[in-house]
C-alpha cells in the first residue's frame, strides 16, 4: 500500500509536469498568445512593448523561459499578472473559497443521487423509478447553461423568488444566493449518480450473494446494507474522486452565468483578456485536482473492496 | 408420523411477455426427518424452482401461485414476511450451485457465517466468530482460526463450497436444500463435497434435499429419488427401487444414458433423442410424448397423474410411482422408434 501510494505519487507528479508542459507550449505557439494583446494596443510604442516584454521576461527564447517558469511554478510562483498588478497566484487564491463553496455544496447535493439511485433501483419498472429515468435523461439531454438561464429567467426575474447576483451579508441571504447556482452545478453530478447508483444496485441485487443472504433469513435491512449495498457503492467511491475536479472546470460555465466571484469566472476573463500567468495557474490548480482526484479514487477503492491488491 | 417437509400441489409460473412459464406444475412430494431425497432432472425441469418456492426466494417475474408448504405441520406460503425469515438460514437451509458466486466479495467468510448465528441464535458477535471457527473445523478447512477473517476470494471454488456447507449447517436446520451443490466443482472435488455432506447428515441428523442434474451424484446418496420433466414429478421411489426397476421412459432414458461400471462396454450410451418441451407451449398431454419411444395414443391429449406401480425391492413394500400411461419396463422393445434428430 505505502509503495503503491510513493509510485503513484511520483506519476502523478510526472503527469502534472507534462501537462504543464503541453499548455505552456500550447500557450505560447497559439494564436493570440502572450503578446497578442501587446501587439494589438495602438497606444503602445514599440518601445514600451520592449520595455514590458522584458520587464515579464517575454524578450527570452522560449526554452529559456520555460525553464524559468518551471522552476518557478514548482514554488507556486506564476508571476504577476498581465492586467492587474498582483500576483497571479494572489489573484486565484482570493477566488478559492468562493469557489470551494460554490463547489462543496453542488458535490453535496450531486451526492442526493445515491439515494435517489437506490430508490430507482429498489422500485425498478414503477412509477418512481420510470420517473426518475425520465428526468434524468431529459436533464442529461439539456445544457446546463441553458437550464442555468431558465432558472434564472423564471425563477429570479420572474417570480423574484431568489435574488439575481452575488450573495453578500447574513446566513440566510448567502444560502438563498449559493442554492440556486450549486443546484444547476450539481446536475450533472448528480444525474451521474443517480444513473450510475441505480445500474450498480441492479446489478448487485441480481448476485448470488444477495441470494445467499436471504436464504439465511437475515433481515431485509442487513441484507440490504451490507450485501446490496456495502457492493454496490464501490464504484461510487471512484465516482467521487473522478468527479472531483469537474466540480472546478464545470463551474467557469455556471459562475459566468451567475456572476458567481469564482476561480471559474476568473478563468474566463483571463482567457478574454489573455492573462496568462492566471490562466496558467488556474490549470495548474485543476490538473493537481484531476490527478489528486484519481489518485484519491484509486486508494478508496482499494479501501472499500478487499478484492483489489496494489501491486 | 407426519413428514417434516410436505409440498402439495405445489405451482410456479413466470410471467413474460409471451405468455405464463409453468416451471412447477402441480407438484407433491415429501421428505422425513434426517432423509435424503434426491431431485434429478435437466435444467429447466423445475427442480432448483421448486426449491426456491420452499424458501419463498422465487424472484419477480416468479411466483408461487398455487399449493401448500407444509413443514412441521406449518404452511410457509402463509407465514408472513418476518416469520419466513426466521425459517430461513434455521430451520431450512440452502447450498447453491456456484461457490465462486455465491459468497459475499467484501464480507470476511467469518462475518458471513456469523450472520445467521446472531440473526437467529442470538449469539454475540465473539460467540459467533468463535463458533464459526468450529464451523470451518467441521467442514475440514485448515487454520480455520485464522482462515475465518479471509474473504473469499482467498479460497478455492471446493473450500468456498465448504464454507457455504459451513453456513447452511450453522443453526443446525432440519432441512438442508443442496441445489447442484458440485455441479460447478471439478470431478475431485465434487466427490469431496458429497461425502462431506454425507458425513456431516450422519453427525447432525439433518434431512437433505439434493437437486442434482446427475443421476450417479445421487445414486449413493439419496434414501428416495424424484425425476422431474418439465415441471413435473415424472416418477419417484427409492434409490435402489429406481436404479433396479425404472417405469418411466424418461427415468430409462436417463439411465441409459450414463455409462455403468457394472455392465459390459458392449451397451453404448444412448441420449435421449430431441429436446425438451417448450414450457410457454406444453403439449396438452404427456410433456414428455415428443421423444418418448413408448408412447400411448393416450399420452397425446391426457396428462398422465402419478400412479403407484408394483415395486421389486425391499420385498415389494417399496414405494414406487410413475406419472406415465404406459407399463413398459426397462429393455423393452421401442413402440415408436425414435426417428434422429438433425
Amino acid at each position: 500500500m505505502r509503495r503503491f501510494i510513493i509510485r503513484r505519487v511520483l506519476q502523478s507528479i510526472l503527469l502534472i509536469w507534462a501537462v504543464m508542459s503541453l499548455t505552456f507550449l500550447l500557450i505560447n505557439i497559439a494564436p493570440g498568445g502572450p503578446d497578442a494583446i501587446l501587439a494589438q494596443n495602438p497606444k503602445l510604442t514599440k518601445d514600451q512593448i520592449a520595455a514590458i516584454r522584458e520587464s515579464y521576461g517575454l524578450n527570452k527564447p522560449l526554452y529559456e523561459q520555460y525553464i524559468v517558469w518551471m522552476g518557478r511554478i514548482v514554488t507556486f510562483d506564476f508571476g504577476r499578472s498581465y492586467t492587474n498588478p498582483f500576483p497571479a497566484v494572489q489573484r486565484v487564491f482570493e477566488r478559492v473559497p468562493n469557489t470551494a463553496e460554490l463547489g462543496l455544496a453542488s458535490y453535496l447535493i450531486g451526492m442526493l443521487g445515491i439515494p435517489i439511485g437506490i430508490y430507482a433501483a429498489r422500485h425498478r419498472g414503477k412509477f418512481g423509478d420510470n420517473f426518475i429515468r425520465v428526468v434524468t435523461v431529459i436533464g442529461s439531454c439539456m445544457p446546463v447553461w441553458w437550464i442555468s438561464l431558465m432558472v434564472i429567467f423564471i425563477l429570479a426575474a420572474t417570480l423574484r423568488w431568489f435574488p439575481q447576483g452575488e450573495g453578500q451579508g447574513g446566513v440566510l441571504p448567502w444560502f438563498v444566493n449559493l442554492i440556486i447556482p450549486a443546484a444547476l452545478l450539481s446536475t450533472g453530478t448528480l444525474i451521474s449518480f443517480t444513473r450510475f447508483v441505480r445500474a450498480e444496485t441492479l446489478e448487485v441485487l441480481s448476485q448470488d450473494y444477495v441470494r445467499t443472504a436471504n436464504a439465511k433469513g437475515l433481515a431485509a435491512g442487513q441484507v440490504n446494507r451490507w450485501h446490496v449495498f456495502r457492493n454496490s457503492l464501490i464504484p461510487v467511491v471512484t465516482l467521487l474522486g473522478y468527479l472531483l475536479p469537474t466540480l472546478v472546470s464545470g463551474a467557469i460555465i455556471t459562475e459566468q452565468i451567475f456572476q458567481w466571484p469564482g476561480m471559474g469566472r476568473l478563468f474566463y476573463q483571463s482567457a478574454v483578456s489573455r492573462d496568462m500567468p492566471v490562466l496558467l495557474c488556474i490549470l495548474y490548480i485543476s490538473t493537481i485536482l484531476t490527478v489528486l482526484g484519481t489518485l484519491l479514487a484509486d486508494i478508496g477503492y482499494g479501501l472499500v473492496d478487499p478484492r483489489v491488491r496494489y501491486d | 408420523m407426519a413428514p417434516l417437509l410436505e409440498v402439495r400441489n405445489l405451482k410456479t409460473q413466470f410471467k413474460s411477455k409471451d405468455g405464463v412459464v409453468k416451471a412447477v406444475d402441480d407438484v407433491s412430494f415429501y421428505i422425513d426427518k434426517g432423509e435424503t431425497l434426491g431431485v434429478v432432472g435437466e435444467s429447466g425441469s423445475g427442480k432448483s424452482v421448486t426449491a426456491m418456492s420452499i424458501l419463498r426466494l422465487v424472484q419477480a417475474p416468479g411466483k408461487v401461485v398455487d399449493g401448500q408448504i407444509l413443514f412441521e405441520g406449518r404452511d410457509l406460503l402463509k407465514l408472513d414476511d418476518k416469520d419466513m425469515r426466521k425459517v430461513r438460514g434455521k430451520e431450512i437451509a440452502m447450498i447453491f450451485q456456484d461457490p465462486m458466486t455465491s459468497l459475499n466479495p467484501v464480507l470476511t467468510v467469518g462475518r458471513q457465517l456469523s450472520e445467521p448465528l446472531i440473526t437467529h441464535l442470538g449469539l454475540t458477535k465473539t460467540q459467533a466468530l468463535k463458533e464459526s471457527v468450529d464451523l470451518l473445523k467441521m467442514v475440514g478447512i485448515p487454520n480455520a482460526a485464522e482462515r475465518v477473517h479471509s474473504f473469499p476470494h482467498h479460497f478455492s471454488g471446493g473450500m468456498r463450497q465448504r464454507v457455504m456447507i459451513a453456513m447452511a449447517l450453522a443453526c443446525r436446520p432440519k432441512l438442508i436444500i443442496a441445489d447442484e451443490p458440485t455441479t460447478a466443482l471439478d470431478v475431485t472435488i465434487q466427490a469431496q463435497i458429497l461425502e462431506l455432506l454425507e458425513k456431516l447428515q450422519a453427525e447432525t441428523g439433518t434431512a437433505v434435499m439434493l437437486i442434482t442434474h446427475a443421476l450417479g451424484v445421487v445414486a449413493g446418496m439419496a434414501d428416495r429419488i424424484n425425476v422431474m420433466y418439465a415441471g413435473h414429478i415424472v416418477e419417484t421411489a427409492t434409490s435402489d427401487e429406481l436404479f433396479d426397476n425404472p417405469r418411466h421412459p424418461y427415468t430409462m432414458g436417463l439411465l441409459k444414458s450414463i455409462p455403468r461400471l457394472d455392465e459390459s462396454r458392449r451397451g453404448r450410451l444412448q441420449p435421449i433423442k430431441g429436446s425438451p418441451p417448450d414450457l410457454l407451449d406444453l403439449p396438452k398431454g404427456c410433456p414428455f410424448v415428443s421423444r418418448c419411444e413408448y408412447a400411448l395414443p393416450q399420452a397425446e391429449i391426457i396428462l398422465p397423474q402419478l400412479r403407484q406401480v408394483p415395486s421389486v425391492t425391499d420385498g415389494g413394500r417399496s414405494e414406487h410411482w410413475i406419472a406415465c400411461h404406459s407399463e413398459v419396463k426397462m429393455g423393452d422393445p421401442p413402440v415408436h422408434p425414435a426417428q434422429e434428430v438433425a
